[in-house]
Order: structure tokens, then sequence, then C-alpha cells
């Protein structure tokens, strides 16, 4: 190798993690006003999460300072990107707290930054409201008098879709799902649950693709190979588009005699999709707002159509609850304390975008559901969405609190 | 593995080998003949992307299709162009770091301005029928899409030999790669053939997002992704050789189209299990060549 080549190649050892930083912003705080803040992906594959988020918390902000406040008090809300990496949340968390003297921190996309994110809050006394991140680590295993999560956590979503499955007529499925913690933890939970609830049923496959994939080619070919009946898919957003686009082209799916599919199918997703959505495959979603039929889920569709000029995604739906949990947990408390205001939420009741919510004692879980349907043209919102929706009972999807007990004792 | 599945997965690899390539061998040119060092060059493969989906999905059709790719591709190569101009020119004999830190810079801008232009949403854009069916192969099938991007390989392979071996501007870009000094000396406008080298380097960059587009979904972050690949591929084939690029990418394709069908729990290794063979052999690369 000569001189400058050599140079080279060290130069890319030294500057490809370069690639992987990002950086924010901060805002100050002020008498009259308290600050809150929330760590999301705003950069790289993720950023469309972060979008949906931060513009439902902004709405949630305008529309309480607009009605005089909370106690009184003018809301600011910060909202920086920690590029999905858990060194850069902590490092803005520290910061958020010991200098901006945040109130409250909204939760990330990734569960990896939620769990870092999740020790700093605890240690600084800090309510922490997880609306994205759901691996159930982080209500369970992880649990700290702090943390109150209202996105159906991993367990939930994988029990939820097994229970609908469990109703469906084939045995033979393949799993495949993203390769980090939020794919391994939500795929197992639905085999447990699957397993238990139909024995006969056989698992021809597994597969954990890295997040981001570009090229499912070779998994397809395997998923052909194994030729299962239905393919379970915790794949998501772009991910999904991808792995839906390849099956097509290589005949996966898409013919008469193709697997079936059960897929997360987001708002997003399936607004992007659109008419290439795959109609009649079994679909699951948090928070379709389609799919959920209260007042508060319409004046919040509303609101959110005329701001942005688009349907709010799951993402957006569940942020924007985490925020009513936390300004209600305040009112009870009559304070911003953090340790008064977490007291105040856990074992409270809202009202949410999904109805009436409790955020459960023993792990400060919502008692949410999972809604699961069969996708479908739909031409009064101009993409498809969920026919003969079916919202799991929260009682046959969260863990007992014995078994919550359990799972802890267990680490 | 029955023969069937194994011309699927071969194919498979093959088409993921012409992706790599049509990234690598740009920044394997760039780095050939202007000695630079584009952390960008994942950012023009982004970009390429996103205007594809832009200009695929407003032109419509076959045409619009083959209109979108092209135009996509040419406008990247033009704004590669005018990033050589504006910035990478007034770096060629400051040192490896500063290059480093410009380029990084640059990968910022390129993925904030994305966001601003296309949002930040995951975009998708559909091919035109003929390339989104299958092709039986036995009881297996083939993408026709796949087939289409080895073709599209194949044919930039055909260009860019026939650019280097059969013109003069290829003549002085293998002068280049050889020895720029003496080029210079011979009288060669070197600060034109630079900025050319580059827009053909984009250009590649550019191309290779555009025909990806329609394969899989479009979204911030794949920029980073493709150049830490395409790096791979370069370093694998040897810096500035345009086969090594080649042989790089095919044999990384193969190894990882076999290798996620026979063990996918080491996925994210396979391309740095050959990284790290080839240079334990060949320090300098496969086609590179040893320090003098």
């Amino acid at each position: 190798m000569n001189s400058s080549g050599r140079r080279f190649t060290s130069m890319v050892l030294i500057g490809l993690p370069l690639l992987v930083t990002a950086c924010g912003q901060s805002i100050a705080t002020s008498g009259g006003s308290v600050n809150i803040a929330m760590n999301t992906s705003l950069s790289g594959s993720f950023g469309f999460f972060g979008l949906a988020e931060q513009n439902a918390l902004k709405l949630a902000v305008d529309k309480t300072n607009t009605a005089g406040g909370l106690l009184g008090k003018q809301i600011k809300l910060q909202v920086k990107d920690d590029g999905a990496k858990a060194d850069v949340a902590s490092d803005l968390t520290r910061t958020e707290i010991l200098n901006d003297k945040i109130v409250v921190l909204f939760g990330p996309v990734s569960s990896s930054v939620a769990l870092a994110e999740q020790t700093l809050v605890a240690k600084y006394k800090i309510p922490y409201l997880l609306h994205t991140s759901n691996t159930d680590k982080l209500t369970v295993q992880k649990f700290n008098d702090y943390t109150f999560s209202v996105v159906p956590n991993t367990g939930m979503e994988g029990r939820a879709n097994a229970i609908a499955a469990a109703k469906l007529p084939y045995t033979k499925y393949y799993l495949i799902g993203p390769d980090y913690e939020f794919g391994h933890s939500q795929l197992t939970a639905f085999k447990t649950k699957l397993t238990q609830l139909n024995s006969g049923v056989t698992f021809v496959g597994e597969d954990y693709p890295k997040l981001g994939a570009t090229d499912y080619s070779s998994y397809i070919s395997k998923i052909q190979a194994a030729k299962p009946e239905i393919v379970y898919s915790a794949e998501f957003a772009g991910d999904l588009i991808t792995f839906l686009t390849q099956a097509k082209s290589a005949g996966l799916l898409g013919k008469p005699d193709s697997p079936k599919l059960f897929g997360l199918f987001d708002v997003d997703t399936l607004r992007t999709l659109g008419a290439t959505a795959p109609a009649g495959a079994y679909a699951y979603g948090r928070a379709p707002f389609f799919a959920i039929k209260t007042p508060q889920m319409d004046q919040f569709v509303k609101d959110f159509k005329d701001r942005y000029n688009i349907p709010p995604s799951d993402w957006a739906v569940m942020a924007y609850d985490a925020f009513t949990a936390w300004a209600e947990g305040v009112k009870k408390a009559n304070s911003f304390d953090g340790d008064k205001v977490s007291k105040a939420m856990s074992g409270m009741s809202f009202q949410s975008t999904r109805g009436t919510v409790t955020l459960r004692t023993i792990d400060h879980q919502a008692n949410v559901s999972e809604y699961e349907g069969v996708l479908q043209t739909d031409a009064t919102v101009g993409f498809d969405t969920f026919a003969n929706v079916v919202a799991a009972s929260p009682n046959d999807i969260l863990l007992t609190p014995d078994q919550v007990t359990a799972a802890r004792a267990a680490g | 593995m029955s023969p069937d599945t194994f011309v699927v997965v071969l194919v498979s690899g093959l088409s993921g080998a012409a992706l790599l390539f049509l990234v690598g061998s740009g920044l394997t040119l760039v780095f050939g003949a202007l000695r630079i060092i584009n952390l960008a060059h994942g950012s023009l493969y982004m970009l390429g992307a996103f205007l594809a989906v832009a200009l695929i999905g407003g032109l419509g059709g076959v045409l619009g299709f083959a209109a979108g790719i092209v135009a996509a591709s040419l406008a990247v190569g033009v704004i590669g162009g005018l990033i050589e101009l504006s910035i990478l020119r007034r770096l060629y004999h400051r040192e490896h770091l500063m290059q480093l830190v410009a380029t990084f810079a640059l990968i910022l801008i390129i993925s904030g301005a994305v966001r601003v232009i296309f949002g930040a949403n995951f975009k998708r854009v559909g091919a035109p029928d003929f390339l989104t069916g299958s092709i039986p192969v036995g009881s297996s099938t083939i993408s026709a899409y796949q087939l289409f991007l080895i073709g599209v390989a194949l044919a930039v392979v055909a260009g860019l030999y026939a650019l280097l071996y059969r013109t003069g501007l290829g003549r002085n870009i293998r002068a280049a790669v050889a020895d720029p000094e003496l080029l210079q000396l011979a009288g060669v406008n070197v600060p034109l053939l630079f900025t050319t080298v580059f827009v053909i380097g984009a250009l590649l960059a550019g191309l290779g997002g555009a025909v990806i587009a329609p394969y899989h979904a479009v979204s911030l972050g794949i920029d980073v992704d493709i150049v830490v690949q395409a790096f791979a591929v370069t370093i694998i084939g040897g810096l500035g050789s345009l086969v090594g690029a080649a042989i790089g990418s095919i044999l990384v394709g193969l190894v990882q189209s076999f290798g996620i069908y026979a063990a996918p729990k080491f996925s994210l290794a396979f391309i740095f299990i050959v990284l790290a063979v080839v240079l334990g052999v060949r320090p300098w690369g496969l086609f590179g060549e040893p320090e003098r």
C-alpha cells in the first residue's frame, strides 16, 4: 500500500465514527415558565418518528399555554436530536436536568436510548414518560418510580398479536423482525404466547435482519424455501416497505398461493405505501387513529390535521397522550416537583385519546390496547386502514402483578 | 440448499454487488485521481435516491422512470462539480484530516438539506411493471429488478472501460491515478481534470441511489450505511483500482448473500470478515499496490 493509501485507511478508521455523532441546542428557563424536554431521533432513518412526536408535543404545549398554562406557568418545550445513540441521549439528559432544570422528560424512539435515560431520571427524580420506545424491560426488570409508559410494551404487543393469530387458520409460521431489543423481545413474546394458545403451531424459520437493512433478498429466499403458511413480521416503517417491495419483487408476496402476512402497519407507513399497501394482509398497530373512536381522538385528529395538514401517526398519538398523562399528574399533585408528580401519576387514571387509561401502580404501564385488523382500501382517508378491527383487552395482554414481581426477581 | 435456491441467492449476491460497485467505483475513482477522502460520497448517493423518488414519482411511466434515474444522476453530478469547485479544490494540498473534517461537514449539510427539502419521513417510489415482477427458476423465482441492477452495473463497467481506455480524458485520468505531478508537468489542465473526475464519481454515487430507490424505502440515514460498505469495498479491492472495486463488490456481495442464508446471526459481520481476511493477506488490497 502506498503512503497516501495507508493514510487513507487510517483516516477512514478515524473518520467513520464521526458519521454517527449528533448535536443539539438548549433553551433557558425563566420565571413564569417551566422547561420540559424530549430527546428523540430527529435525524437518520428514525427521523420521522421524532418529527411526529415533536409535532404532537408542540400541539399539546401550545394548547396548554393558550389556555393559561399549567398551574399558571407557561410550558417551554425543548426537543433535541439524540441520533438514536444512548451516549448522546445521556449527555443531553444530564444537561437538561442540571442546566435547564427540566421538570419532565419525554422518552425517545429507541429502547436502548430509553434504558440509558431511565437511570438518569431516577437519579435526579424527574418524571419520565415513554410513548414510542417499548421494550418491556423499561417497566418490568428496569422499573423505577419515575418511569411511566403509555405505549403497549413489546410483551403486550407480542401477546396481543398472538391472541389474534391463534384465531387464524394457519399453523406454519415464519418470524422476521429487526435485530435489536424491540424485534427480539416482541417476537419472543409472540412466539411464547402463540405456542401456549395453540400447541399445533410450528415455526419454520426466524430471522433478524439488521435495523435499516436495504437488502432482504437472502432472507426472502430462506422464507420461500421454508414454505410457511404465514409470515409474522415485526419489521416496521422503512424496513417494512423495503421488505414488502423486495418480497413482492421476488414473488414471495402478492400471488394467490403466497404465504399470508401479519405485520406492523403504522399510519405513516400506510400513508407512504398508499395504493401499494398489501390489501388483505393482517395488520397490527399501537395507536392507529382510524381504529379508535373517542371524542378526544376526534379532537386531536382535527387539531393535528389543521396544523400539519396530515393525519397523526401512531407515534404522534402516543406522544400527545404522554403529555396529557404528565399534565394530569401535575394538576393532581398541584406541583411540578418530580417526586410529587410521580407519586400522583402512579395508579392515576386519565382521559387519553385512546379512552380512559390507568397507569398501573406495579409497573406504571398504561393499560392500553394493541389494535389488529385486515388491510383494506379506505377512500375516506386516502390510504389503507384496518377492517374488522379488534382492540386487544389490556387485561389479556398485561402481565399480572405477580408475573411482574416474578420477572423482576428473575432479573 | 437446492440448485434453484442457489441460483436465487447467487443473483441476490450479484445484485448487491452491483449496487456496491456503482457506489464504490466512484469512491475509488475519486481517491485514485484526487487523493481525497470523500466521507460525503454516501450523501451523494442519498441525494440521488431522494431526487429519483421525486422525479420518477413526478414524471410517471416507463419513460419517466428512465428519465428520472438519468436526471437524478446528472443532477448529483452537477452538485458534485459545485462541491469540488467551491470546497474540495481548496483542500488538495492540505492534510487528510482537513479533508475528513470538510467532507464530514458536507454530510451534515447535505443531510440537513435533504431533511428540509424532502422531509424526515421515508419515501418510496414504484418501478415499471416489467421490473416489479419475478422470473421463475425451477420452484423459486428471481426478482426482475435484481437483474436490472446487475444490468446497470454491467453497463457502467462497459462505460467506464470505454471512458478510461478509449478516450483522451480516460488516459489523463489513468495518468492522474498513477502520477498526478507528472501529469501537471505534461501540460494537462489538472484542475479541470479533477473537477471532471469528481463529477463522474458523484454521478456514479447518484446513479447508485437513483437505481436503488424503487427497490427499497428511501430515508435519511441510508448515506451512512452505504458509505461504510463502499469504503470497505474500495479497501478490499485496493485503493484507486476500479478492477479492485468490481472484484471487491462481487466478493462482498456474494459473501453477504450466502452468509445471510447460511448463518444470519452473523449478517453484520460478513463484510468486516472479508475486510480482515483480505487485509491480513494483502494489506494493500486485492488490486492495490504495495508501498514502494
